[in-house]
């Protein structure tokens, strides 16, 4: 059983080394188009070699992918509609095409929609070749290609995505670059078929990279980030799906979504960060109103008398009580009970000093 | 070919798809323009676990409750999308495709889940692979009634918002300062849009519906540029598709209603872009 694991993790491996790339450059959508319309690539080859193991399927559907992204660019620049919308007339049409084949010619073969969605690496470890299971050896294969795509081209790929002009001034072909990260990605899609389905694939090139984005600072950090999120995703999907006896891809992509949203919350600029820092805020103006209060104040008993300061403050008692509790603690404040009211400490002197400046 | 015309199926399955597609042409309209043609896309996989968990809570396959699942689960995955993208550096089509795997692996988690539990065992789940792919040819007299309603209902919202919509679509700061609440304009677009893609799930499928909303649009905009003309022709499309891809999927034994009509509508589409009045012909000619 454990085989299982090692599949998905090879295969959130090679989707995963690309995946910084295909977020950077907004292609996210794209790459679910890409792996929607391989479907067609397949169906076509199928028809052609009539072998559902061919070599020549898995390099059909991966052209497949690579005609629905040239049309797609040759749609949006012929201006007939936007990138967007080019994009989602292309793969529905290409997806169509292919169930209506499917449907029609091939309802008792082993070619099933639904396995295409949803794979199903629980029969991974049933094929081997090299007594290892073939999905294992061919994702690794995969990974290393990809691995040495993104070594061999960084340069040119880390310039190409972000700054376009700069990366022509310099000569970079930044359509060749293009063209051989979406073949790739193509490649990948079609490999990942079998094993885990289109659904998890597209999970696996865009959760692992946004999460890797939100906590990375350079390029680099951010694709090793991105290969790690990758593997414990995998290893959280797989075993909250081998305990619940359910579906471990669809597992696997669900824990992508939480680990997106979790880290929308708790990242550097995330919306818990942006709260706390509101209230810290928020009660340092309400520690330096006291302060300068007291100060403009100094030893007047109807401002600043124990019970009469939240009237003149212009708050409830609960609140001011608090702030001056918090002061007092930090040792700015002190109470002076021989005449009722709140003085400065010395400290606290000199800081509201240092405020008015 | 009048044996099939004549044939309850058919005229079941194309009076449920036409209604369908000319309210979501329509409405798709306002959305392709809005920018938020893919948002469709993502919404239209994750209704998928709704449907699944309105199965699960109420031990029934009745399309009311289903639907309604679909909504909720819908409109949740649309906060999320919103809650991604407001509150970090993350790009639209990146939460677009977050939110669209994650809902529909969590559907294909629930529904591996509901396969062969005891709990469940005793109610048929047949109908819900459906709801992936869509099975117009179980569409039912039911199924058609409640499409129409909803159907006139969305209509009738776009008819009494239409100045509304229309103007704070192609120019917020306008309305705006016209007193129009944008907010409240792009809220009803949405449970518009949402409900469209939950009815027709059961016709055409989580994958493909959210196609209803956006190819007819696209091919009206190579005819013209005038909003009240191209709502017109995006619904003469879509009706038109879907009564075709019906007939053929009716004629031809083993084709399936959504990706025919579909096909049909993407074939009217590259039609039109070729041979438009904004189409790559007519620009040759002007050269």
């Amino acid at each position: 059983m454990i085989e299982v694991l090692f599949v998905l993790i090879a295969t959130s491996l090679a989707c995963s080394i690309l995946g910084p790339f295909i977020v950077l450059r907004n292609l996210s959508m794209m790459a679910d188009a890409l792996s929607h319309s391989v479907l067609l690539g397949i169906v076509l080859a199928f028809i052609l070699v009539g072998d559902l193991n061919s070599i020549f399927l898995s390099l059909n559907a991966a052209v497949f992918g690579v005609i629905t992204v040239y049309f797609v660019e040759l749609l949006s620049k012929k201006r007939l509609v936007k990138h967007e919308d080019a994009l989602g007339i292309v793969f529905p049409m290409f997806f169509s095409l292919a169930v209506v084949i499917i449907t029609k010619m091939f309802r008792n073969a082993h070619l099933d929609v639904d396995i295409v969605l949803m794979g199903n690496p629980l029969f991974a470890p049933f094929i081997r070749i090299f007594n290892l299971p073939k999905s294992l050896v061919l994702m690794s294969v995969v990974f290393f290609i990809n691995l040495i795509f993104v070594i061999l081209f960084f340069k040119e790929l880390k310039i190409s995505t972000f700054d376009k002009e700069f990366a022509m001034l310099n000569k970079i072909k930044i359509n060749r670059i293009y063209y051989s990260l979406m073949t790739l990605t193509s490649i990948t899609c079609v490999s990942a078929f079998d094993s885990v389905g289109a659904i998890l694939v597209i999970s696996l090139f865009v959760c692992p990279s946004v999460v890797a984005y939100l906590f990375s600072k350079s390029l680099k950090q951010m694709i090793v980030l991105s290969l790690i999120f990758g593997i414990i995703n995998c290893i959280i999907g797989y075993y909250i799906g081998i305990s619940l006896n359910v579906s471990i891809t669809g597992v696997c992509s669900f824990t992508g979504m939480l680990m997106c949203v979790i880290a929308v919350f708790i990242n550097r600029n995330g919306i818990i960060y942006k709260v706390l820092k509101n209230i810290k805020n928020r009660n340092k103006i309400m520690h330096d109103l006291i302060l300068i209060h007291i100060f403009k104040h100094n030893k007047n008993f109807n401002e600043l008398g124990y019970n009469s300061i939240h009237e003149h403050l212009n708050w409830k008692k609960e609140l001011s009580d608090k702030f001056l509790n918090d002061l007092i603690v930090s040792g700015y404040v002190v109470k002076d009970d021989s005449l009722g009211i709140y003085q400065l400490s010395q400290s606290g002197l000199s800081y509201v000093r240092m405020l008015l400046r | 070919m009048s044996n099939i015309l004549f044939s309850y199926d058919f005229q079941v399955v194309a009076l449920g798809t036409m209604i369908l597609a000319m309210s979501s042409a329509v409405v798709g309209c306002f959305s392709v323009y809005k920018g938020q043609s893919l948002i469709g896309d993502a919404i239209g996989h994750s209704t998928f676990p709704g449907i699944i968990l309105a199965f699960m809570f109420f031990q029934s396959k009745n399309p009311i409750l289903l639907t309604i699942g679909a909504i909720i689960s819908g409109g949740l995955a649309y906060k999320i999308i919103q809650l991604i993208e407001s509150n970090s550096k993350i790009k639209l089509d990146a939460a677009l495709a977050i939110v669209l795997t994650g809902f529909f692996g969590f559907g294909l988690a629930l529904k591996s889940y509901i396969q062969g539990h005891p709990q469940y065992s005793n109610i048929s789940q047949s109908g819900l692979k459906g709801y992936i792919f869509g099975v117009a040819a179980f569409i039912t007299k039911a199924d058609v009634l409640i499409i129409a309603i909803f159907s006139i209902f969305v209509l009738v919202l776009v008819f009494i918002f239409y100045e509304e919509l229309v103007i704070s679509t192609f120019d917020k700061n306008y309305a705006k300062t016209i007193g129009i609440n944008n907010k409240i304009i792009d809220l009803i677009l949405l449970i518009m849009m949402i409900t469209l893609i939950s009815l027709g799930l059961k016709s055409v499928g989580a994958i493909l519906i959210s196609s209803f909303l956006l190819i007819p649009c696209i091919c009206a905009n190579q005819y013209s540029k005038n909003i009240k003309n191209v709502l017109f022709i995006s619904m003469f499309v879509g009706a038109i598709s879907s009564f075709l891809g019906s007939y053929f999927s009716s004629a031809i034994k083993g084709f399936s209603t959504g990706p025919m009509i579909i096909l049909f509508m993407c074939f009217f589409t590259i039609f039109s872009m070729l041979f438009g009045k904004y189409g790559i012909f007519k620009r040759f000619i002007k050269l």
